[in-house]
């Protein structure tokens, strides 16, 4: 995340700040290595980020270790949360991502974040599209909360804003409480 | 005569040229349609095939008697059930709809894990055991026959599964009138017949049922002690003035009062909110929405404003097991201590910012529904003993006694060592009774913190 400010604060990089590690930012880290004569291999090396005045994180280990992060977790509740929730205050936020994290743990749903989020019809801002929108830091630290385990909704799997049409059966949920414009139950 | 020639010309032009990419359209239309129904028969007829495989499964497991063979049956049965558990959410149901056969299919496979677990330890399946895979059979009979009959019509009509898609695009509301919507929802409805299984796994449904045990025997509050306690909790600046006002409820595991805090003078300062339990008044969650600035502070710093925190709040005594940092806050786990045991069912997450050292948010769910005296087993083995039985290739360290949740609501007393394996690090946990190792996590650095997993 730092990096891609620095990038594009010197202009080498414009995408989301979302701290994913994507193409563009590859690329924006190219350009700056071959401005500043290091070897274009598009990885933010020791030597890149003291070019750019930040410090590596760690020694980084020469032995083989795994890559596992959870962040490609992180960056798709984050999707949700703002297709879903993006006018909605902070703890609104939180909820949605609660309930996602509330599914993988009912017998009802899917186990894992991206069954949960991509089960057809489960979520509109996803079959519509409106969830591919660019990442704000409100959506990635909610869903950062919603996974550490936050959960403003006391173990919600349901939410839906009263304002627009829905499934009437809905309501046959037992409702727990209402945050923003989202009613919440399970 | 030439005057209308031209333009008669262009006319005929535009039509062609519209109707050619019309018909382009379309073809990419239909092709993007066959495309979807191919991938949604596809996770149709393996959900199919996996239901069968996991019928006879089920009906092997009730008659075989070799404890190993069993074993490999039951590991079987949990994985043909997770395939068809991920076949199933592919179709374009909804949530609504299937959820009590997405259900079965959970149950199946943790029961078979669960089972499996025993099997694995030299516990034979005993009558009760043995009558609810007998049910459970009987339930994927039924899934099947039902199964069956829809792929019979998926096999007449190629257009099955758009057919329903349509339909659902067309009126979120109407939930009657299709074929293979009202298919689906007798097959569910056929399920939820069924009685609940209980077992010792996470999904079984006696523990939607749990009571929060730090709270039992615990006396109502009232709104306006809702919001004193509510006004205790929060982490105040001694320049300040707070107000607090209960704005809602919340009914769900822990029955609640929603609390809003406000600081300073009128709506300008930073808004907390939290949930205040109506049985003992405990804080559930507390939440601030602010984004710090830079950091100021260090983790250790951070750690200690958190320690003091809970201790200034009655938590009892509390360990800090590991930290997150992200984007200029930290969130710290916390366990309860009993008699120098890291009680890890009893968790409680501080989160404080970086830029003032603030307590910014507070999670408790975990202690509330856990915490309590615990009867800890007296006759344990040594550390050096336990020590004994871990992978030799590990280089090992530590070696507290820590309780650890294991299944979905037992509680078993071990030895956590961390054992180095060239770069990568793991946690074991070998039981402090009769030696077993019962858990092993990695541990995984990442800049932000360490993960388990």
């Amino acid at each position: 995340m730092r990096l891609q400010q620095k990038l594009s604060q010197w202009g080498y990089y414009n995408g989301p700040q979302d701290g994913y590690y994507g193409a563009e930012t590859y690329r924006a880290v190219q350009k700056f290595q071959r401005n500043n004569g290091i070897n274009p291999d598009g990885a933010a090396g020791s030597q890149t980020l003291a070019a750019m005045g930040l410090s590596a994180p760690a020694a980084v280990p020469a032995v083989s270790r795994g890559v596992t992060s959870g962040r490609d977790e992180l960056i798709l509740l984050a999707r949700v949360i703002e297709g879903e929730a993006a006018d909605e205050p902070f703890t609104g936020k939180v909820a949605v991502g609660a309930v996602i994290a509330n599914r993988t743990k009912s017998a009802d749903f899917p186990r894992t974040i991206s069954g949960v989020v991509y089960q057809d019809y489960a979520f509109e801002s996803i079959s519509n599209g409106q969830a591919y929108r660019p990442l704000t830091q409100d959506s990635i630290r909610a869903a950062e909360m919603a996974l550490s385990g936050y959960d403003p909704t006391g173990s919600a799997l349901f939410f839906w804003n009263p304002a627009k049409p829905v499934n009437p059966w809905v309501w046959s949920r037992s409702i727990i409480t209402t945050i923003g414009n989202h009613v919440f139950a399970r | 005569m030439r005057k209308w020639i031209i333009p008669l010309v262009l006319g005929i032009l535009a039509i062609g040229a519209v109707a050619l990419w019309g018909n382009t359209q379309r073809l990419a239309n239909r092709n993007t349609e066959i495309f979807l129904d191919n991938k949604y028969q596809r996770a149709f007829f393996d959900l199919t095939n996996q239901v069968q495989n996991l019928e006879v499964l089920l009906s092997k497991s009730m008659v075989v008697a070799d404890p190993r063979l069993d074993l490999s049956l039951l590991m079987d049965l949990r994985q043909q059930a997770a395939f068809a558990q991920s076949n199933l959410s592919q179709l374009p149901l909804g949530d609504a709809l299937a959820s009590r056969t997405s259900k079965f299919l959970t149950q199946v496979g943790d029961y078979g894990d669960s089972l499996a677990r025993q099997v694995s330890r030299g516990e034979a399946i005993n009558k009760d055991q043995w009558d609810s895979l007998n049910n459970l059979y009987r339930q994927s009979v039924d899934l099947n026959r039902e199964l069956q009959g829809m792929s019979y019509k998926v096999a007449q009509n190629n257009f099955y599964f758009s057919e329903l898609v349509r339909q659902v695009r067309k009126n979120l509301q109407d939930t009657s009138g299709n074929a293979a919507r009202s298919d689906l929802q007798t097959l569910d409805q056929r399920m939820q017949s069924y009685p609940s299984l209980i077992y010792d796994g996470p999904f079984s449904e006696h523990l939607e049922k749990t009571e929060p045990r730090a709270l039992s025997g615990q006396a109502e509050i009232d709104r306006n002690e809702a919001v004193n306690r509510a006004l205790a909790f929060v982490d105040k600046n001694p320049n300040l003035e707070y107000k607090a006002v209960v704005t809602g409820d919340t009914n769900g595991r822990i029955p609640a009062y929603r609390v809003e805090v406000t600081a300073g003078e009128g709506d300008a300062g930073p808004r907390t909110q939290l949930d205040v339990t109506r049985q003992g008044g405990r804080v559930i969650w507390m939440i601030q929405p602010r984004f710090p600035g830079e950091q100021a502070i260090s983790i250790d710093e951070a750690r200690q404003k958190a320690i003091r925190f809970l201790k200034d709040r009655d938590f009892g005594e509390m360990r800090s097991t590991y930290y997150m940092q992200q984007q200029n806050t930290v969130t710290f786990n916390f366990a309860a201590v009993q008699d120098g045991v890291t009680l890890y069912p009893d968790l409680v997450k501080v989160t404080v910012a970086l830029d003032n050292g603030e307590v910014i948010g507070a999670e408790t769910t975990g202690y509330l529904m856990s915490h309590r005296q615990r009867q800890l087993p007296e006759n344990i083995i040594s550390q050096e003993q336990a020590r004994a039985t871990i992978n030799p290739r590990l280089e090992v360290t530590g070696g507290g006694l820590t309780l650890i949740p294991v299944g979905a609501s037992d509680e078993k007393l071990t030895y956590e060592f961390r054992g180095k394996l060239g770069e990568e690090t793991y946690l074991i946990y070998i039981n402090a009774e009769n030696g077993r190792e019962e858990n092993v996590l990695k541990l995984i650095e990442t800049e932000n913190g360490t993960l388990t997993m």
